[in-house]
């Protein structure tokens, strides 16, 4: 099954802008997230059991469950394709590590800040059902995912970091360098002015 | 014939206008601009725009080297960017240069090209055409692994737009990405995160500015012991005019929104307090960071600074009440009945019998009165000339590098007098001297003048005193000396106490002292002289004390 993406990033980025500041209900969320299975022939989690396994989500985990739950619920479209797909997953592979484990770096505030986090976000979700994106090959996807992936982003920027502060204790050397030859010569041109 | 001669893609007549129309309407603008002309050579940049006139000009010698012929569309809408958007107006351009010399320097190369076409092509990127084209513009320059050395920066830029875009890493790049990231680790990640962030920035260009730089910056070459100019690849570089002398004396000193983009760059980290200098230090930064002598403009720094120097004396100068002469009333005005008491030559008898007819005309005169001449046009009385010597010895900052509060003083006297309606005339002096020495009424001449600077030893020109004392004989000015002990020293030598002994008889010749106490024998030597001493604690209250004595000596007591 292939998933458009652009339609599912746009979905997904303006229902983050609809979330943004509102606070979250996990009773509602888990409620429209089992019912949702059911519509989509799934079978949905007791609810012991989901209390059980949901008890460490934290608020950001929520909010990322609360946005794929309602893409499936407003995207006929997205439900249809992803329905025999969710069939072969359990609701943990699909949903919870998603939400959870796969992208808990992206909060809200960064999906409105950035469309790359959306689009990390959608093809993440498309990977964790199981999913294609339509006109992409599987190595595509899988390339792109790696390339944007914002915990490996953040892992990169740290070795940047530390290069940076390498160049800028040389460029500071350099600098101290140049200022003391320019005070030499300003030095030696007032003695000469003066004599 | 012609035609041959031109390049292929000018031989079709209606391509130029039709990219050219496309440009105008990517921006969505009905703008009124001259359509691009054609010319420039190799050296020259791809294309350019004027930002004060708007002509855009497109070089057919390197579009045709390069191959991108079919790519005007995007060469014209870049050069339309920076008119409508990035930096927009020479004065923010002006702004940025100095907040960029003053934050982050990198010497013999600048950013600013870079962050500036960035906006742009980012937004040209949003239309697929423009975007490709772009694209082939860039793959038109030379990308080997060796050429990263050269200009690490633009390679850099070059990733931040494959992120930026989402092109397949190294569409833009090639062998220099592969070589830069080697070079530089996390450079992709880096450039990622540019590309994200730098949008939600907007709208503050000073913001996105200091975060631009502040990650661009790691790219410069250290290789070249950052003391010399790396390699400018960018295509599109120097791609504007540059601001003038005005804009650059509006930018010596922050503007709020300058002020907020550090607040918040020191806020997130981008820069650390060490690097934002405090208010006298980022002036002086700024002021250095000038065009000046170095950049072949000489006269731009000269003319900046002048200006500036102008704007701060207008803080000390008040403006002076009119001080008017009353008119002759001579204009004939309305009519008024006469009355007894009034003078009867004031009775105006052909406009009584005109009016009232013979009878009642005789019977009830009217007198006709009279207003002053135009009140506007009243004459001053008041003429004086002042004489400035400045002392700008190597103990003094070269006022075009560093506020020289000196200078000041002399630019504040200056103004002042000729506000008052009096003539200037000025020399500066340290072990030689320069006069401007034609009595002048220009603010902006004298104030021009007082930018020189010669540096070196003190050597007051007794000589040029003695000349002008004579020469002024009829109608002596006024001389102010701002100078430090090293005028005592100078008066002690040779015959030159006598020069100051006759130039203080003739006239009155006020001595402002740096550094100076009354009950210093050097200060009371030359009050002795003759010389009347105004003593100046430090340098900084040069530009008060100077704004006190010109309010004593130019605005007349009513």
């Amino acid at each position: 099954m292939s998933f458009d993406l652009a339609t599912l990033q746009e979905a997904l980025r303006a229902m983050a802008l609809d979330a943004w500041g509102e606070t979250v209900s996990t009773e509602l969320v888990s409620a429209r997230l089992m019912d949702g299975l059911r519509d989509l022939g799934v079978t949905p989690l007791k609810d012991k059991e989901l209390k059980e396994i949901s008890k460490t989500f934290d608020i950001e985990s929520w909010r990322r469950l609360s946005l794929i739950v309602r893409a499936l619920r407003e995207l006929p479209e997205l439900a249809k394709e992803a329905a025999p797909l969710l069939r072969q997953r359990t609701v943990q592979q699909a949903f919870f590590d998603f939400a959870v484990r796969d992208t808990q770096l992206l909060t809200i505030e960064l999906l409105l800040k950035s469309p790359f986090r959306v689009e990390e976000l959608a093809r993440k979700w498309v990977r964790a059902i199981g999913g294609e994106i339509a006109g992409e090959t599987q190595e595509e996807s899988d390339a792109r995912v790696k390339r944007i992936d914002f915990g490996g982003v953040l892992k990169n920027l740290e070795a940047a970091e530390k290069d940076r502060q390498a160049r800028q204790q040389k460029l500071k050397e350099i600098e101290a360098e140049r200022l003391k030859k320019e005070r030499e010569a300003q030095e030696a041109y007032e003695r000469a002015g003066r004599e | 014939m012609e035609a041959q001669a031109l390049p292929p893609y000018r031989r079709d007549p209606s391509r130029v206008p039709a990219a050219w129309k496309r440009a105008l309407d990517f921006w969505g603008m009905a703008i009124a601009i001259a359509p691009p002309q054609h010319k420039g050579g190799l050296n020259d940049p791809l294309a350019y725009i004027d930002l004060k006139t708007r002509d855009v000009v497109v070089n057919d010698t390197k579009v045709s080297a390069q191959d991108i012929g079919d790519c005007l569309e995007a060469i014209f809408a870049h050069e339309l960017g920076h008119h409508l958007h990035y930096p927009h107006s020479l004065a923010t351009q002006a702004r940025l240069e100095l907040l960029e010399h003053e934050l982050l320097p990198i010497r013999g190369y600048s950013l600013l090209n870079l962050f500036s076409d960035f906006l742009i092509n980012c937004t040209l990127a949003k239309d697929a055409t423009l975007q490709a084209q772009l694209t082939q513009i860039y793959r038109s320059m030379p990308a080997a692994a060796e050429d990263v050395k050269k200009d690490p920066a633009f390679f850099f830029y070059l990733l931040c737009f494959e992120e930026a875009w989402m092109c397949d890493p190294y569409a833009l790049t090639r062998d220099a990405g592969k070589q830069l990231e080697q070079d530089f680790p996390g450079a992709r990640a880096e450039a990622q995160q540019l590309a994200e962030e730098l949008p939600n920035l907007a709208p503050n260009l000073f913001t996105q500015f200091i975060y631009f730089a502040s990650v661009v910056s790691r790219y410069q070459p250290l290789e070249s012991g950052n003391a010399q100019k790396s390699q400018e690849l960018n295509p599109t570089a120097g791609d504007h005019s540059k601001p003038e002398a005005g804009d650059y004396a509006d930018a010596l000193e922050r503007s709020p929104q300058e002020k907020d983009a550090i607040k918040r760059a020191l806020g997130q980290g981008w820069l650390k307090p060490e690097q934002v200098p405090d208010a006298a230090a980022s002036q002086r930064k700024r002021a250095s960071a000038l065009p000046g002598v170095l950049a072949g403009d000489p006269k731009k720094l000269a003319e900046a600074m002048a200006i500036h120097y102008r704007r701060l004396a207008e803080r000390y100068l008040i403006q002076p009440p009119k001080n008017e002469r009353a008119a002759e009333p001579i204009i004939p005005s309305t009519l008024s009945a006469w009355e007894v008491g009034d003078a009867p030559k004031e009775i105006d008898w052909r406009a009584s019998v005109s009016q009232g007819g013979v009878d009642i005309g005789l019977m009830q005169p009217l007198k006709r009165d009279f207003i002053e001449d135009d009140p506007t046009d009243a004459v001053r009385e008041f003429r004086t000339r002042l004489e400035i010597y400045l002392d700008v010895s190597g103990s003094m900052p070269d006022p075009k590098n560093a506020l020289n509060p000196m200078t000041l003083a002399a630019q504040v006297l200056a103004m002042s007098c000729v506000r008052h309606e009096g003539q200037v005339r000025a020399l500066i002096y340290s072990s030689n001297h320069v006069k401007h020495w034609v009595w002048t009424r220009s603010e902006m001449e004298i104030s021009r003048f007082l930018m020189t600077y010669i540096g070196g030893g003190t050597d007051f020109p007794f000589a040029v005193l003695s000349a002008s004392v004579k020469e002024t004989k009829a109608s002596p000015p006024i001389r102010i000396v701002l100078t430090d002990s090293d005028f005592h020293a100078n008066m002690n030598t040779g015959t030159n106490r006598s020069f100051l002994k006759e130039a203080a008889q003739q006239g009155q010749f006020i001595t402002l002292l740096n550094g100076a106490q009354e009950s210093a024998p050097w200060v009371k030597a030359i009050a002795d002289a003759g010389a009347r001493t105004i003593c100046v604690a430090t340098m900084e209250q040069f530009p008060k004390t100077a704004a006190a004595l010109a309010r004593a000596l130019f605005e007349r007591k009513e």
